[in-house]
Order: structure tokens, then sequence, then C-alpha cells
């Protein structure tokens, strides 16, 4: 009994108090020049991405536009209910769906597909709780690359031209690769819903809605080799579905490197300016 | 094969071989070891089938199969063990439903040797204090969990009755081994009167501490830092867990009594709110309030009767190695079950998973026997959270009829009210309420050849309505046994009219045979399966339906 005696009193010493670390609470600083592309994996049958939306417009608003949001309707949560006008999964979706190991907790995202520290191993997405930190780090370090992206739209034939337009901010040794995706926002449908007591929302107001990658989902190369200061760009032309409303059409481009899936910079235009 | 593998394939394998065989050399003299091991695989051919939801996953899209194996080789002399395991996941969905996972490589090995009262193991080490409320380390195929502690344990047998154990290393995760580190110890010690006395004592006292690395700090600190102050942490480097426990025994009772409390513990509470700068207010932050967990189990044993009856109490008590972790992943420890593991099919539809944060349970389990023919048990589950909300609420009665050598029959009724908000995050839905009627019947025609049948219904106005389920097996012994089953769906108009997809989703069948070959296992299955909460040893998690073929091998040597 003695032994025992000892090893409470040793153990009650652990449980002393010492001073926590200091957190220095704050919004986030907009100082930097890195953008982030938030690819969210969700669905209609996901009860929890609805505040997963709010808190993505809820970041966008906090960094002044530099997070970058894509919805992508993939995965066992994205299948539509009866109750579902629309069916808002694309095989573009699927494959980055695989691409980006989606995890089976919604909603989740890719944070410019960086794996951090809290990254679980089947994938590069992270749950809520994580998006705004990661954010923080990332915004917290210089960019080494800017983007543009620029779009010309003919409302006649709905054809999209899209320019993407970088520049090094340091010397890559390798191919870098762009993607181009477009999205569309301010569709209603029906979405589970937490918050609601009936448990969904009928005319839920979908946004960031990923609705087609114009370049293969695997990236196109748009540069070799880029050294400091040296800019580069490459053009697209893309038929807009006339079943999306084109006003409410964003295009997404990116570049990525070849040798990673980490995203370099982000940028995003509206369709029709 | 990461770097880690890499490591250990090129420096610990040689180094356990060549142990192995000095050791094994050297033994020989004194005693002959022994080798022995098991190989476990798994393989499953998707079947893509919209119509029960077995679509929009890699495997049903464009993966088509995957696989997972599992090869242990274990070394035993006197006083002395060693084991090596080959892990290999391949496009498998074991680690997500819903996803595709690819890794292979070393998944464990371990050094084993007892010199007089010392124990020393190396390696990776499965263990537990007291019933695992602070700290187990455990492998659960079935749902991915492999926690194993990468490091070293010390034991000693301070005298016949008390032993001191201590431990350290890092929380295995696959392939590679958690950020933070975790250490522990306990002592455990038996104490009774005098020669035949009745009463016996088996104290014990245990504690844990992690240490979080600059890493998880830092990921932390970014996470919790763009919060609004009123939303703040404490956070620490270290944070611990402590327990006691002890089963006192006394003629036919034994009382087990276990109290844990964690703190300075950071852990993620998925429904807590949290309110961000701009004044929108989510859901799902990172809490620091100390953890409680209060855990009781009597039990009577006599000829005929066996009673037990238990209780537990959980506040704030999700304990991860690292607090990102998400599901079952990263566990440091085991809460118990307060509710009753069931196999049946049916009975088994709607589980309650262990509440980690809010939780308050009782448990009965009795079981009589009549006579040599007639067994029978009864046992209850309550399961509110701490604020009284009604989670789960179960009476399941069995009977066992073994009329002569022929028959065995099994026969009961299970009720159940089940909190499908809080389970299944079925916001909106009505408790669902279950009365299953279940018979399970064997029928051996000689030694050789058996005939089994189970039958089930369960009746329900809720979620996706009444369920009925039947199976035929069909045993030449030694080798063969055929299975066929069907469950189906008989939800109510009502209930297809709220969810029209009912509609068309009604037969699940499945058909397999199982060849047994000495200490080999084979099995080759066609499997429809509803998506639903998916339960072993207690920790469950929710996996979506399954359409395929599915070839298991089992195989000891």
């Amino acid at each position: 009994m003695r032994n025992l005696l000892y090893l409470i009193i040793v153990v009650s010493f652990f449980g002393c108090e010492m001073d926590p670390i200091n957190i220095v609470y704050g919004p986030p600083s907009n100082a930097g020049d890195q953008k982030v592309l938030l690819e969210e994996f969700t669905g209609v049958q996901c009860t929890f991405c609805p505040q997963g939306s709010d808190e993505i417009a809820s970041l966008i608003s906090l960094n002044q536009g530099n997070v970058v949001a894509i919805s992508i309707h993939a995965g066992f949560f994205a299948t539509p209910t009866p109750s579902n006008k629309f069916d808002f999964r694309t095989a573009d979706g699927t494959e980055l769906y695989d691409l980006l190991g989606a995890g089976q907790f919604y909603p989740a995202a890719a944070i410019n597909r960086v794996r951090f520290n809290d990254t679980p191993i089947t994938g590069l997405v992270n749950n809520q709780t994580s998006w705004a930190g990661d954010i923080q780090q990332l915004r917290s370090v210089p960019a080494k690359a800017g983007l543009t992206v620029k779009t010309v739209y003919n409302a006649t034939n709905r054809e999209l031209r899209i320019t993407l337009t970088g520049i090094a901010k340091e010397d890559f040794n390798e191919k870098l690769l762009a993607n181009v995706m477009i999205t569309e926002s301010n569709i209603i449908d029906w979405q589970k819903d937490v918050r609601d007591p009936s448990g969904h929302v009928t005319n839920y107001v979908h946004k960031h809605l990923f609705r087609d990658a114009i370049t293969p989902v695997a990236g196109d190369e748009i540069v070799t080799n880029p050294k400091k200061g040296q800019s580069f760009s490459k053009e697209y032309v893309y038929t807009v579905s006339d079943a999306w409303i084109a006003e409410n059409c964003n295009i997404v481009g990116f570049i990525t490197y070849s040798s990673k899936k980490d995203i370099i910079q982000v940028n995003e235009a509206k369709v029709v300016e | 094969m990461n770097t880690m593998t890499k490591k250990i394939t090129r420096k610990i394998l040689p180094l356990l071989f060549a142990v192995s065989f000095g050791f094994a050399a050297s033994a020989q003299d004194v005693t002959a070891g022994r080798f022995s091991g098991s190989l476990q695989a798994n393989g499953n051919f998707f079947i893509k089938d919209s119509l029960i939801g077995a679509s929009n996953t890699p495997q049903y899209e464009n993966k088509k199969f995957g696989s997972e194996a599992w090869l242990n080789l274990n070394y035993n002399a006197k006083d002395f063990d060693m084991g090596i395991r080959f892990d290999m996941f391949n496009n498998s969905n074991i680690v997500n439903p819903n996803g595709s996972y690819t890794g292979q490589g070393i998944g464990a090995w371990w050094i084993h040797k007892k010199v007089n009262a010392f124990d020393f193991r190396v390696g990776y080490i499965y263990d537990q204090i007291g019933s695992g409320i602070i700290y187990r380390a455990y492998e659960d195929r079935p749902l991915a969990i492999d926690n194993a502690l990468y490091g070293a344990k010390m034991s000693y047998d301070i005298n016949q009755d008390w032993k001191v154990k201590i431990f350290a290393g890092k929380v295995k995760t696959f392939f590679t081994s958690s950020g933070p580190s975790i250490k522990g110890g306990s002592i455990t010690g038996f104490i009774t009167g005098k020669e035949g006395s009745q009463w016996s004592l088996a104290p014990g006292v245990g504690f844990v501490n992690q240490t979080f690395d600059d890493e998880t700090i830092q990921q932390i600190t970014a996470n919790v830092s763009t919060y609004t102050p009123a939303d703040g942490i404490k956070l620490y480097h270290n944070t611990y867990a402590s327990s006691a426990f002890n089963t006192f025994t006394y003629k036919n009772f034994s009382l087990y009594l276990e109290g844990a409390y964690k703190w300075h513990d950071v852990y993620r509470d998925a429904n807590a709110p949290l309110t961000l700068w701009d004044g929108t207010v989510t859901a799902g932050k990172f809490r620091d309030n100390p953890g409680t967990v209060f855990f009781g189990s009597l039990t009577y044993a006599a000829d005929k009767v066996g009673i037990t009856i238990e209780g537990k109490r959980t506040e704030n008590f999700r304990y991860r190695i690292d607090p990102f972790a998400q599901g079952n992943f990263g566990a440091i420890n085991f809460i118990p079950p307060m509710a009753r593991q069931n196999t049946y099919r049916l009975t088994a539809f709607y589980s309650a998973v262990t509440q980690e944060l809010s939780e308050q349970a009782f448990q009965m389990d009795i079981t009589y026997s009549l006579n040599k023919k007639v067994g029978l048990l009864v046992n209850g589950s309550y399961i509110n959270d701490l604020d009284g909300n009604l989670l789960y609420r179960e009476i399941y009665t069995e009977a066992q009829i073994k009329p002569n050598s022929s028959w065995n029959i099994i026969g009961g009724l299970q009720l159940q009210n089940y909190n499908i908000d809080v389970y299944l995050s079925h916001k909106g839905d009505p408790n669902v309420k279950t009365i299953v009627p279940y018979a399970d019947i064997l029928y051996k025609m000689n030694k050789t050849k058996s005939i089994r049948f189970e039958a089930q219904f369960m009746s329900t106005q809720q979620d996706r309505g009444s369920w009925a389920y039947a199976l035929v097996e069909i045993g030449l012994a030694p080798h063969w046994i055929f299975t066929a089953s069907d469950m189906y769906n008989l939800a109510s108009d009502k209930i297809k009219e709220e969810k029209p997809e009912l509609k068309n989703k009604t037969h699940y069948f499945t058909a397999g045979v199982v060849y047994n070959a000495g200490t080999n296992r084979f099995s080759l299955n066609y499997v429809k399966q509803v998506d639903g909460i998916v339960c072993s040893g207690g920790v469950c998690r929710y996996e979506p339906a399954f359409s395929g073929v599915r070839l298991n091998m089992l195989s000891n040597f």
C-alpha cells in the first residue's frame, strides 16, 4: 500500500499548474500577397456542411478576398435525394475527390493542397476546425509567384476567353502546371442542415459550386523552370454551358508544382465582369 | 515506402533476424524456440449499385478492387519473444470507407525479454491501464484501428502481488507515428486476507502524460489564434490523465470501480459554437475543459445465475494523441460501451456509439439457467447525455433451448429507443423505436451435416421503416459452410412518401461459401449491405452501403 501512496503523490505533482503558452488572439492579418485556395468537399446530404459554408464566407470576408473557394459536390454525401432539383456531382469533381483524398468526415477542405501537420494520412483535406489556422499559416509566408486571371465573355455564343498570367518571385527548377476551373453561385436547392429543426432547408443557396475543370484535373503545363522575375501566360477558350447563369459564374485559376500537389498561387475572376 | 519504413527495413530487420538466429542458436542448449504466425488477407471487388447508395467513391467509380493483408511472424522461447508484422493496404476502403488508401510496409515489430522480476518490451506495444479509460493501445482491423505505442515498456514485479510498469513512446499511425509523445505508468496490486479468505482487492493507479511537439503546438496555436478571446483556450506543452481503479471480490460478488481525470488536454468538440471575428457563429472548436470518467461494474456469479450491473458517467473525455485526429484515429484510450454488443443483423442495426463528451449510462445483464437445456438472458441499457436527454434505451431478451444434441434454438425480443439525431446526425428525425423478434435455429443431422436458420424482423415506424432478415447456413464439416441471406425493407407507404429513395431499395441479398482446411479459412461472399453504423469491440463508425464481392483468407501457422 505504501507503494500505491508514493505513486499517487508522484502523479499528483504532474497536475501542478504551469504557465500556459501565450496565444495572441486576433482577426487574420492581411499583409501578405499569398492567396489561398480552399477546395471544400461537400454534399446535399451533409448536415454540417452549411455551417462550413458560412465559415468559408466568413474566411473570405476576414481575409479580404485573399481566400478563394470552390465547393465540390462529390462522394457519399453528394448523392442527390428525391427532394433535390439538381445533381451537383461531376466527373471532374469525383476525380478531384480521388486526387485529394477526401475523407469520411464532411465538410472537409484542401487548403492550397498543402499537407499540414494535422492533415490525415489518407489525403490532403482537413476538418473545418483547421481551416482558419491553415489559411493563417499560408498567408503569413510571402508568395513565390503572382497570378492574375482575366476573362473576356461573349454573351452571344457564350464563348469565354481566359488568360492566366503569372510572374515568378523566385527561381523554380521544374515544370509548373496551370489549373482553371469554373464555379457558380446562388443556386437554390434542397440541402440538409443541422441548424434547422427539420434537419434540412428547401431553398438553400449554394455558393462557389464546382461546375467543371477547364484544364485537365491533373493540371496543364504553363511554364518550365521560370526564373525570378520571369512572367508567363496561357490562354484558354471555353464555352459556358447554357444551363448555368454566366453572371453567377467565376473562373478560378491556380498554378501548382509538377513534383507535388501544393498550390503556388491562386486567383479568380468573374466570367462577366 | 516512406522514410521510416525504409529505415526499419534497412536497420531493424537485419537486427531482428540476427538477434533471432543468434538467440535461437544459443537457446538450443537451453530450450527450443518456436516460430508461429498468421496471415490475414481481404479482397474486395466493388460493383456499383446506385440504388443502394454504393457509388461515388473511388472504388465504385474507377478503382474497382481493394485489398488488405497482415502477415505476422512470431518467435517464442523461454522468457523471450519477438515478432514482426507486414501490413498492406491497396486501394483499401477499410481506412476510410468513402475513400481509397494505399500503403504498405512494416506495420509492427517487437522484442520482449523477461529477466527475473524485470520485463522489457520495445517496438510496437499493445497494452492498457485499468479498463483502458486513460490508456489503451490495441488493434481492431475491421475499423482500421491500430494505435500501438511505438516505444519501450518496462515492468517490475515488486513482489508476488505488486507490479509497476512504465512506458514511453509515440502513437502508431499506419506507417508513421504521432508527433506528440506519450509516457505513463501504473502500479497494480493484489491484497487478500489470510489463507482461505473469501475477499480480495486488486487496486491500481495509473497516469499518462502527453507532450505536444513543437509542430503540433504551432498548429494548434495557428488555429486557436484565429478565435476571439471569448473562445480562447489554455494550451500547455504537457497534458495529463490519471486514474484509480480497484476490483473488490467477496465470495460470488465482484465490484470494479474506476475514476479517471484528464487535465490540460486540448480536444475538438464538433458541436461547440464558435463565434468568428465578424460575428458569424459556426460549430466546432478546440476546448480545454477537464475531463472525467467514473465507471463501475458489479458482478454476481453463481451456479445458475449471473448478474452484472454497470454504470458510467463521462464528461469531456475525448482523448487523442493529436487533437486534430478525426474519428477513431489517434485515440489514446478506450471508454467501455454501455450497450450490449449485439451480433444478429437487425438487433445490431442501430448501435449506440460511446459518447466521449457527455454521457451517463447504466446497463444490467442477467443470465439464468433453468436447467441444462434452457438458459435465459435479459439485458437492459439506459443512456442519457449529461443534460438528461435520452440517447438510448434497450431491453434485450434471449432464450436458448438445447432439447438434445441435434437441436440448438435461440430466440428472443429486443426493444430499442434510439436517438438518431445524436448517433447518426439525422437532425430533426424522431427517435427510432424498434421491436425486433429474432430466432436462430441449428439442426445437426449428423456429425458432419448441419443446417442453421436465422430470422429477424424489425418493426419501426421511424427512419427507414421496418426490415426483415433471413439467413440459411448449411454446414458440411469439416470443410464447407454455405450461406445465403436477404435483408428486405418493409417501409410503410408514409415513410416511402417521405423518403422516395426507399421505393427502389428493397433487397440486400448476400451469398457465400467458407472453406476450412486445418488452421486455414477461406471465404468468398457476394454482398449487398445497407449503410449504417458498424461496431467492433464497442468502437463504432458509420460505413456506407457495400455492393460487391468479398474474399477473405485467414491462416495460422
